[in-house]
């Protein structure tokens, strides 16, 4: 029974479980000490930095001893640690008046949900819990260290939205992947709907090991299976609006709930970048609010086309790195012009664009589907028949239709490979050639969105000259941001202008509008 | 045929990527940190000193410093103190400067170009006037371009910190938020910032002091924008395209030295530092921007100017500006952006550039120079 252990025993054994050395010395070393008591008192007091606030230290602790009892495969423990954390888990927070604590219900699971004045949004346990989970059950440690780094630079107690950031930078711990990872990635991405017997015989692996990788890479976050959404045939126009203001600006009602996301960017001045999809028929009062809301000095631009794409050909398994040679792709660019390589392209997008043109209905069901199949597409039909409330066979008819009619294509998203760093690049020229060749080139890079844009057509009709409009969302590996504006921008001033932005904030990110928002039986969208 | 000074280039590239590859190869232990350290406090590279301050024996301080040396860790550097010989260093900050600027300007008085980007990029050209050209070059900046930014630069420092170096996986480690964290904590704490300021690396390198300035003689002011780089170059092979012989040096340097305006200091060159930010600040509250200068100097190099804005006739539109340079890490870039931005937005104006290039302004086109 463990009931009562020396503390001398139990440091040891805490110290191998955090991986920490620990030299411990008191004249208490051989006491008897109840275990879940004494282990609460012994992690806050020798393992856990100073700098915490207490709500912080609670929570932490209750995590410790979780994690602690199942290493140490107490299971009646664990769960009662467990219990006691989940009724505690309010209390800990409503002491404290700096920020608001709220239940908040997301798909039929009560989260608790803290919001700060900064507008950061944190959900305690839950979000520790399933961090750990991506992390390989290594959270705990990764975050040790760096409160331990921490500490020794700061010497007053941190605050609990200090500590929100601290714990959102060990998630950038990079996945690294092995080289049959990569085999099978690739494969996915080439095309997202290949099934496990097909990526066994493409990467000659068996397909129980195809099977495990893809479970182990889900599971690591390494990848997410989203999609795109052709929210034209919805009677939604995606629209993108610069505000220059440094405060986060507050949308009128109507607009706020078509609202996709709110990042503030860096760039000459700081700036906001809002992702909105309005109704189509809408967009001209739309626009007036905006106008009226933030001033003229705001630039709207509709979306024409939009596509995403993810190349794994620079990663490097040896060393678990990207090696992007950005020198030769400029050098593709120029190269692809010369080759006129633009008319092949152009070409190809024509083919794209001959679709199935019949037309589409829809209903509040197929929303609700598609605001689940952007998310991840790969969800069984069962588990899309529950949360939507149809039976199997409805569902299935309902997916396929949607698939038939192009309506979202599924893709192959990755994460945490090491990739950190955003920047959005903004290009304007008049030279087609040009942007195909630099699309095409851009493809090479990790992950790339590319939105093809048409600025309002009252100021397009001011210039003579009809220039397109590209913004690249690229998702760089740690470090490459400079190495890239070291090489692109001088070619892209040649055969137009550029802008780049660094993200810094994101103040919310939502894929999808609220289904609610349309209206059966007018068979349109909400507005007023 | 391959040209001569074609050759020369390609060799002076090839030579750049090899000390590269050999600074990313560098290992350092905890001795070495101490060293590089003791002797960027000290200014001095005497060995009982450093013995002393280091707890080293005489000789171990010896055998690592030369090889510190070799690895090209530390150096004596020249500075000039450019006010005591009526000459003025000038900040011109602007879009679409190189190419455009009069070539004449450039050969009289520029010292280097650096091309920085925000969201376009700008470039920074640092210059050397002498007092009564002044006004014309200030005239002709503001005549001739938009938008553009001129700081009247009154002093020089630089710190060098190797806190965040982790000798174990012989990288850098940096958390950009716990520092940006730890600022705000010397901000708020009463009374901290004098206690640290006993303590930071921070050093002033040259500074304007009010002193009866000497008058260089015409032309020995012209050509001292290249006078600093000729001294502080460690490969004198290109010597010929810096346009200064070895007698004027001589006759410079000993024109400075009875002015009292040439100093030396020894500069330390931390590794693996690849990402150089430029960061401006204006309308800072004293306070804030002291405590935010002692939190950066905590970063591998932090180098900044003290200087005023100017405008077109002369005038100080805005007192106090910093003009800050970080050297920071592989993805430094970023990791300050996510961290500092909030901070900084709150408080001070500011803008944030990422050097892309530096480029020497004395051969048309310019040529890229290594450090």
């Amino acid at each position: 029974m463990r009931d009562r252990e020396t503390l001398t025993s139990l440091v040891e054994q805490v110290s191998k479980f955090l991986g920490v050395t620990y030299s411990f010395k008191t004249s208490k070393a051989t006491r008897r000490i109840s275990s879940e008591k004494g282990l609460t008192k012994l992690f806050r007091t020798y393992f856990l930095p100073r700098i915490l606030p207490k709500e912080i230290e609670e929570e932490l602790t209750y995590f410790f001893l979780y994690k602690f009892y199942t290493w140490r495969g107490e299971h009646e423990k664990v769960e009662k640690v467990l219990e006691n954390w989940s009724k505690l888990i309010k209390k800990i927070y409503q002491r404290c008046e700096d920020y608001d604590v709220s239940f908040e219900v997301h798909e039929g699971i009560e989260k608790l949900r803290i919001r700060f004045s900064s507008g950061t949004v944190y959900y305690p346990m839950l979000e520790i819990l399933k961090i750990d989970s991506v992390l390989e059950g290594k959270l705990l440690k990764i975050l040790l260290e760096t409160l331990y780094r921490s500490s020794k630079l700061l010497r007053e107690k941190i605050k609990v939205e200090d500590f929100c950031g601290l714990l959102w930078e060990t998630l950038k711990t990079p996945y690294n992947l092995s080289e049959n990872e990569l085999r099978v990635l690739d494969v996915l991405i080439g095309n997202p709907r290949t099934k496990v017997e097909e990526i066994s015989r493409l990467t000659r692996l068996s397909s129980p090991s195809v099977a495990l990788i893809l479970k182990r890479l889900e599971k690591g976050q390494a990848y997410t299976a989203n999609s795109i959404i052709k929210f034209d045939k919805l009677g939604l126009k995606h629209v993108i609006v610069r505000i220059p203001s440094r405060k986060e600006p507050k949308f009128p009602h109507q607009l706020s709930r078509y609202l996709l996301s709110l990042q503030y960017v860096l760039g000459d001045r700081e700036e906001h970048l809002a992702s909105f999809v309005l109704p189509a028929k809408h967009i001209r009062s739309a626009k007036k609010l905006l106008i009226n809301s933030f001033g003229k000095r705001i630039k709207i631009y509709e979306v024409e086309d939009l596509q995403f794409s993810v190349c794994l050909d620079y990663y490097d398994c040896k060393s678990h790195k990207w090696k992007i040679n950005y020198e030769k792709l400029v050098e593709k660019v120029e190269k692809q012009i010369s080759r006129k390589r633009s008319k092949e392209l152009e070409k190809e997008q024509k083919k794209e664009t001959v679709v199935n043109e019949n037309k589409f209905t829809f209903d509040r069901k197929d929303l609700k589907i598609l605001r689940i199949l952007i998310r991840n597409w790969r969800l069984s039909l069962r588990e899309l028949s529950k949360i939507v409330k149809l039976s199997k066979s409805a569902v299935h008819k309902r997916v396929s239709k949607l698939e038939n009619q192009k309506v979202f294509e599924p893709i192959i998203n990755v994460h945490r490979i090491g990739l950190t760093e955003d920047i959005a690049l903004i290009v304007k020229s008049g030279n087609v050639a040009f942007l195909d060749s630099l699309t095409h080139v851009l493809k090479k890079l990790p992950r790339i969105t590319i939105y093809k844009l048409r600025e309002k057509k009252e100021e397009r009709s001011k210039h003579s000259e009809n220039k397109q409009q590209h913004l690249f969302w690229l998702t760089l590996p740690s470090g490459d941001t400079i190495k890239f504006l070291k090489n692109f921008p001088p070619i892209i001033e040649k055969y137009g202008d550029s802008e780049v932005f660094y993200r810094w904030h994101f103040y919310s990110w939502i894929s999808f509008p609220d289904p609610e928002l349309y209206l059966e039986k007018q068979k349109a969208w909400k507005w007023y | 045929m391959v040209h001569f000074e074609q050759l020369v280039h390609y060799m002076w590239g090839k030579l750049n990527e090899s000390f590269k590859g050999r600074n990313e190869n560098l290992k350092l232990d905890t001795t070495d940190l101490k060293l590089l350290e003791a002797i960027y406090g000290l200014q001095n590279l005497k060995t009982s000193d450093i013995a002393e301050k280091t707890g080293l024996s005489e000789i171990t301080v010896k055998r690592r410093l030369r090889n510190l040396r070799k690895r090209g860790l530390f150096a004596k550097k020249y500075a000039v103190n450019y006010w005591k010989v009526k000459l003025i260093p000038l900040m011109v900050v602007g879009r679409n400067l190189w190419g455009k600027v009069d070539q004449a300007i450039l050969d009289s008085f520029c010292k280097s170009v650096r091309t920085v980007m925000t969201s376009v990029s700008y470039h920074i050209l640092d210059l050397i006037v002498p007092a009564d050209d002044l006004g014309n070059i200030l005239e002709y900046f503001s005549g001739s371009f938009k938008d553009v930014d001129m700081y009247f630069l009154k002093s020089f420092h630089k710190s060098v910190s190797f806190r965040f170096y982790d000798v174990v996986k012989n990288a850098w480690r940096i958390d950009y938020l716990a520092l940006s964290l730890y600022i705000r904590e010397i901000i708020v704490k009463e009374g901290y910032i004098d206690i640290l300021k006993q303590t930071s690396p921070i050093k002033t390198i040259i500074e304007k002091v009010p002193s009866r300035p000497i008058k260089l003689s015409g032309k020995y002011a012209r050509r001292i924008r290249n006078f600093e780089t000729f001294l502080n170059k460690k490969n004198s092979f290109l010597d010929s395209n810096m346009g200064i012989s070895k007698y004027t040096v001589y006759k410079i340097k000993s024109e400075l030295k009875r002015a009292n305006a040439l100093k030396t200091y020894i500069d330390v060159y931390p590794p693996k530092l690849t990402e150089k930010l430029y960061l401006i600040i204006e309308k800072g509250d004293m306070r804030f921007l002291e405590a935010l200068l002692l939190g950066l100097s905590e970063l591998p190099v932090l180098s900044f100017y003290k200087a005023d804005k100017l405008d077109a006739s002369g005038r100080f539109v805005k007192e106090n500006v910093i003009i800050a340079r970080l050297e920071l890490p592989e993805g430094g870039f970023v990791g300050f952006l996510e961290s500092f931005t909030k901070m900084l937005i709150d408080k001070v104006d500011f803008k944030l550039c990422l050097e892309t290039k530096v480029l020497t302004p004395h051969e048309k086109g310019g040529e890229e120079i290594a450090r």
